[in-house]
């Protein structure tokens, strides 16, 4: 399945900002899953300084400074992305959750420490007594880790509310957990708070999903947006995404761009600006399926 | 090392003396040898302190406690003088350890500098200790001061610059390394306080011990930063946290003492990937940053999202150039206790060597087998978080021991440590050695801790020869813990005598250029030296107002005058506040004269009060203490202090309050006497006088436009007249000049359109034109810069003001000409006040936020 995924950010600025800084995720990681046939960003106006590097996680970053004055800054990332590969497996196959929450399962493998860094707390992924207790019940001793994940998905998809008004970017996990509500960063970041609150290594993918109009009508433009889910470590599996917002586990319809530990490590597109009083931001992003085989 | 560990030894008296006998030390005790008799290289000390005697010893340690208050090093920053601040007290015994001893102790703090050094190229670089499990993962990844966004960042200089160790003797001698300070500068600043303020009082018992001198070990630094600057005049600050912050002193005096910058975050911008610094010239490239600040919170671009506390693209700036920091960004990931467990074979795997010092017997909770030897054994040991910062010395959390807790505390913290073992630490508590201590009149013994500093130069780590110690509690001793804020100050006795003291200022003496107006200075420092010289005047103009409106005493020698005049001038400064601000609401019956004064007296939120305007000197003062002189500095804080609380009001006159008046007053004066007197005529002078120009200037505009233009009859008038002239000091003028009653003209004359009355209104725009044309954006040629042409504009206005003019009534029954006059000026000096703060403070308004966009699906 090949996409063409485009995501505009315009910001507006009430008054000039002397000076910008922005961090960009916004160009594809490399990942088995997927192959990448084309990426082009596009910054206006031109920043006074670039640099485009890999993080800590793997993920291409792009820094951004203006040191010009300006009012509106436009970045444009136009991508097109092959997805070859989707998970397919018995998730019933998979190894029992705790081998993998004592470390049993991590014993002298190679990327150990790759996969370790994911248990621990960040900032929005933190280890938490209730969440760890929410959580517990889709876990009884001697499950398959990933038949766990799939009902702590499906618990997750029926018990909250999609509700962009009651959350935001800086909204911490233990609110969402007791309002129950919240957007698919939340979610996300609520399902790796009860796996990592087991033990179980779990990282936050960053990316697009294909969305579908209702029957009978068009497609409208730059109405998609960008996504976020989780993803799992099994040793017999490697990692495996789950999405709780849509109760999936991807099937093609997903484009990872980025994976960390939670939003904070890959937000797509963050700054800081000197001067330019309120702001205001505009994001058209547009996924399009170019070859459905 | 003593066999006897388990009692007290006492001392053999030696001859004329009864602190010695009556001293009582632990098993291992710095004073008294295992023998009871006085350790040899304590022996100076005993005997300085013998010869002076319990009573002068009593005021040689109150002398220094004095030192310790004037200089204002108390662990919270100076704040608000009816705060109570955490003590800060310096023994008038310090801790003398023999040389011998210290020697191999040096070797071992040495060692582990290496040792850590060789973790963070690690760390943040193959993380083959991580990948080998020498030390396990969870500790790095856990710990919110591993910072990602520095991992790969290569670096020719150590990492680690700076390294303090907190160590404590058990009662067999041996020493414990507690904990790790690897972020910021934790506790020079004190450690320099404690050593000059104890040199000045009692040099001799210094000398006397042969002591090391700690200046050599700052020159090594100060090269060494030099070096990795790799200027020839580098231009090197300390990059500190805003002065509100706890530690915010400790790096203000070792700002001082290095002769370094003091900056803050928002003092500093990153253009094109390099550090610039922002000063009243514009940018100014900068060489290296001495990082005080938590490098967490250093870059909000790139690591902490709400960190402010460095500019915005550090870690691009960092990127570009490695030797910009020191300490690297995220050393303090060595700080992490669970560390000590894995000492030995990170040693062996990283140094090839076996440690010399152990920490603290302690186990990391993220260990399952660790947890359960814990809560199995639940008396045996205290449980500390594995990571916390702890530079800010004595406050480091004590402890907390399972088995002491309260059944629901106990369960609580059970439940958290099986969550979070990776952030917890278990550690065993020892009984730790004592050293003397003088309590006023006694010596006592009491257990302490003792920090050292490492730092990095051109031959390697080396070690402060001296250091900050602490009394800590008895028992207690896993941390340095504090509370008492009893500190010490640490020498290493030799045999031989010290050379002379080696100044810092010969080598400053190469390396500066002369440089006499200080362009340099930031932009944030001349916005406050602006203001406080505002405040000050502000504090002063309101005080004589209050204190001319109560003294209706002397009326043989005075005008006999109602209070309308005095209540109408007052009213102005109440007002003013309350239609400017907004926030004052009338108070009912507020209209007797004593009730407004006791408004200006003690409104907490009245702008233009006393209290808020002490207040905003106290805040402006803070914040460019290291531009201000030790002795603005003991003037300033020594006002501060002296506000009664309650002054009773009834008694008329209310002399208590007018007797206060007169005394802060006198105190400002002398203030304003010292700035004029000693204050170099650079730019943060000029700003700090333009200032109080222009607010005496407002001041006094606004008394007249308030006296002056109505119409009164002529007694009135004549009250009016001697108001003004004594609210502004110029009676004696007055009637120097003109021996006869105070007249309309004359008095608008002297307070308005003479340019010699230092006082008056004309004299205040002379100085605000002069001011104004030698800063840096002044325009040299022909066409003068917005704020010129106004200050021009409103001093010809005033020069060529005609008396007579001003003197006419309207139709209205008041004197038109006056208020147009003084209204121009009204409105002129704030315009003017604002295009100033523009042109030169408004980088400092550049408030960095950050955007986001958020994720709607």
């Amino acid at each position: 399945m090949k996409y063409a995924i485009s995501h505009e950010t315009t910001y507006s600025y009430s008054s000039s900002v002397h000076q910008s800084y922005h961090l960009l995720h916004l160009m594809p990681a490399k990942v088995p899953s997927q192959r990448i046939l084309q990426h082009r960003l596009t910054i206006s106006p031109a920043p006074n300084a670039r640099q485009d590097r890999v993080d800590f996680f793997g993920n291409p970053i792009t820094l951004l400074s203006l040191a010009q004055e300006h009012n509106t800054l436009v970045v444009l990332a136009e991508s097109e992305i092959e997805v070859v590969h989707y998970f397919q497996g018995d998730l019933a196959a998979s190894l029992d959750w705790q081998l993998i929450a004592s470390g049993a399962a991590l014993a002298g493998r190679e990327d150990a420490k790759d996969v370790w860094q994911f248990s621990a707390s960040s900032r929005h992924g933190p280890r938490i007594q209730e969440i760890g207790a929410y959580a517990a019940s889709s876990f009884p001793p001697g499950r398959p880790v990933l038949q766990g994940c799939d009902d702590l998905m499906r618990r997750i998809f029926d018990d909250f509310t999609f509700d962009p008004s009651s959350t935001d970017v800086s909204t911490p996990v233990e609110h969402v957990f007791s309002e129950r509500r919240g957007v698919c960063q939340d979610f996300a970041h609520l399902m790796i708070s009860g796996l990592r609150s087991l033990g179980l290594p779990a990282r936050y993918v960053s990316g697009y999903i294909l969305t579908h109009p209702p029957e009978g009508q068009p497609k409208l433009q730059g109405a998609d947006a960008s996504h976020a889910w989780v993803s799992v470590w099994s040793p017999d599996f490697g990692w495996v995404d789950f999405d709780p917002t849509n109760n999936v586990i991807p099937r093609g319809e997903h484009v990872t761009f980025a994976y960390g530990r939670d939003y904070d490590d890959i937000s797509p597109i963050s700054g800081v600006l000197l001067g330019g009083g309120g702001h205001d931001v505009e994001v058209a992003v547009d996924v399009l399926l170019t070859d459905a085989v | 090392m003593n066999d006897n560990t388990t009692n007290m030894v006492s001392a053999v008296m030696p001859p004329g003396s009864d602190w010695i006998s009556r001293y009582r030390g632990s098993a291992f005790d710095e004073l008294i040898g295992p023998d009871g008799r006085v350790r040899p290289h304590w022996q100076p000390v005993v005997s300085f302190l013998e010869n002076l005697g319990p009573e002068r010893a009593a005021a040689l340690s109150e002398r220094i406690q004095r030192r310790i208050v004037e200089n204002g090093i108390t662990l919270d920053s100076f704040s608000d003088p009816n705060q109570v601040e955490r003590p800060w007290k310096l023994d008038l015994v310090p801790l003398v350890l023999d040389q011998r001893e210290w020697q191999p102790l040096e070797r071992a703090l040495i060692q582990r500098a290496r040792l850590y050094e060789a973790l963070l190229s690690d760390l943040y670089g193959r993380q083959d200790v991580l990948n080998s499990g020498l030390l396990p993962p969870a500790l790095v990844f856990d710990d919110p001061s591993f910072l990602r966004a520095v991992h790969g960042i290569g670096s020719h200089d150590p990492r680690l610059m700076f390294l303090a160790l907190d160590l404590a003797r058990d009662t067999n001698g041996t020493w414990h390394i507690l904990d790790t300070h690897a972020e910021t500068l934790a506790g020079h600043g004190y450690a320099l306080a404690n050593r000059v303020v104890h040199a000045d009082v009692c040099g001799r018992m210094f000398r006397e011990c042969n002591a090391l001198r700690i200046s050599g070990f700052y020159q090594d630094v100060a090269q060494e930063l030099a070096r990795r600057s790799g200027q020839d005049a580098p231009s090197i600050a300390i990059l500190g946290p805003n002065p509100d912050h706890e530690t915010y002193l400790n790096h203000a005096y070792m700002a001082r003492y290095m002769g370094y910058q003091l900056l803050e975050g928002s003092d500093l911008r990153v253009v094109d990937g390099k550090a610039y610094h922002k000063t009243l010239a514009g940018l100014q490239p900068v060489d290296l940053l001495v990082r005080a600040v938590e490098a967490a919170k250093a870059d909000p671009l790139e690591l902490r999202p709400d960190g402010f506390d460095g500019p915005a693209g550090l870690v691009m700036a960092v990127r570009n150039n490695p030797s910009l920091v020191a300490n690297a960004l995220g050393t303090a990931i060595v700080e992490n206790r669970g560390i000590g467990p894995c000492l030995n074979r990170l040693s062996q795997y990283l140094l090839g060597e076996d440690p010399i010092l152990q920490d603290t017997p302690r186990l990391w909770l993220g260990d399952p087998a660790a947890r359960e030897e814990v809560l199995s054994q639940q008396s045996e040991f205290l449980l500390r978080p594995a990571f916390e910062a702890t530079a800010r010395p004595g406050h480091a959390q004590a402890g907390r021991c399972l088995s002491d807790m309260a059944p629901e505390e106990r369960d609580r913290l059970i439940a958290e440590i099986s969550l979070n073992g990776p952030k917890w630490v278990a550690e065993q508590a020892f009984q730790v050695a004592t050293s003397p201590s003088f309590d006023g009149t006694d010596l006592v013994a009491k257990p302490y801790a003792v920090r050292c500093f490492v730092a990095s130069t051109e031959n390697g780590y080396a070690v402060l020869p001296g250091g900050l110690a602490l009394t800590v509690q008895a028992g207690a001793a896993v941390a340095l813990t504090a509370d008492s804020g009893e500190s010490r100050d640490v020498w290493i006795a030799t045999s031989e005598p010290q050379g002379p003291h080696y100044s810092r200022w010969r080598m400053a003496e190469e390396e500066v250029q002369v440089q006499r107006l200080g362009i340099r200075l930031p932009s944030r420092v001349a916005d406050n030296l602006y203001w406080l010289g505002r405040y000050v005047e502000r504090a002063d103009w309101t005080m004589r107002v209050m204190r001319n409106s109560l003294s209706r005493g002397d009326e043989d020698l005075r005008p006999i005058r109602r209070a309308d005049v005095a209540r109408s001038a007052l009213d102005v400064i109440v007002n003013k506040a309350r239609t400017n601000e907004g926030v004052i609401p009338v108070r009912p019956g507020a209209d007797s004269l004593e009730q407004k004064v006791e408004e200006l007296f003690s409104s907490a939120v009245n702008p233009y009060g006393i209290l808020v305007t002490f207040q905003n000197i106290r805040k402006v003062a803070r914040q460019s203490r290291d531009r201000l002189s030790l002795d603005a500095w003991r003037l300033l804080s020594a006002l501060s202090t002296k506000r009664p609380n309650a002054v009773n009001m009834s008694g008329d006159p209310a002399m208590e309050l007018v007797d206060w008046l007169d005394q802060l007053i006198a105190e400002l004066a002398a203030f304003n006497g010292l700035m004029h007197e000693n204050m170099t005529r650079n730019f943060g002078w000029r700003f700090m006088d333009l200032g109080r120009r222009t607010e005496r200037a407002l001041q006094m505009a606004e008394l007249l436009n308030t006296v002056l233009v109505n119409v009164v009859d002529e007694s009135e008038m004549t009250e009016h007249l001697a108001f003004l002239l004594e609210t502004a000091d110029c009676f004696i003028t007055y009637r120097a000049r003109y021996r006869f009653a105070p007249t309309f003209p004359l008095v608008l004359d002297l307070l308005m359109v003479d340019e010699t009355n230092p006082r008056g209104i004309s004299f205040q725009l002379v100085e605000i034109l002069d001011h104004i044309g030698e800063l840096p954006k002044a325009s040299l040629d022909a066409v003068r810069t917005p704020e010129q042409r106004l200050a021009l504009d409103l001093l010809t206005q005033v020069r060529l003001a005609d008396i007579d003019a001003l003197r006419q009534v309207g139709t209205d029954g008041r004197r038109t000409n006056l208020v147009q006059a003084l209204g121009r000026l009204i409105t002129g000096l704030p315009q003017l006040s604002d295009i100033i703060s523009r042109r030169y403070f408004s980088l400092t308004e550049e408030q960095p936020h950050r955007v986001h966009t958020r994720l709607a699906h």
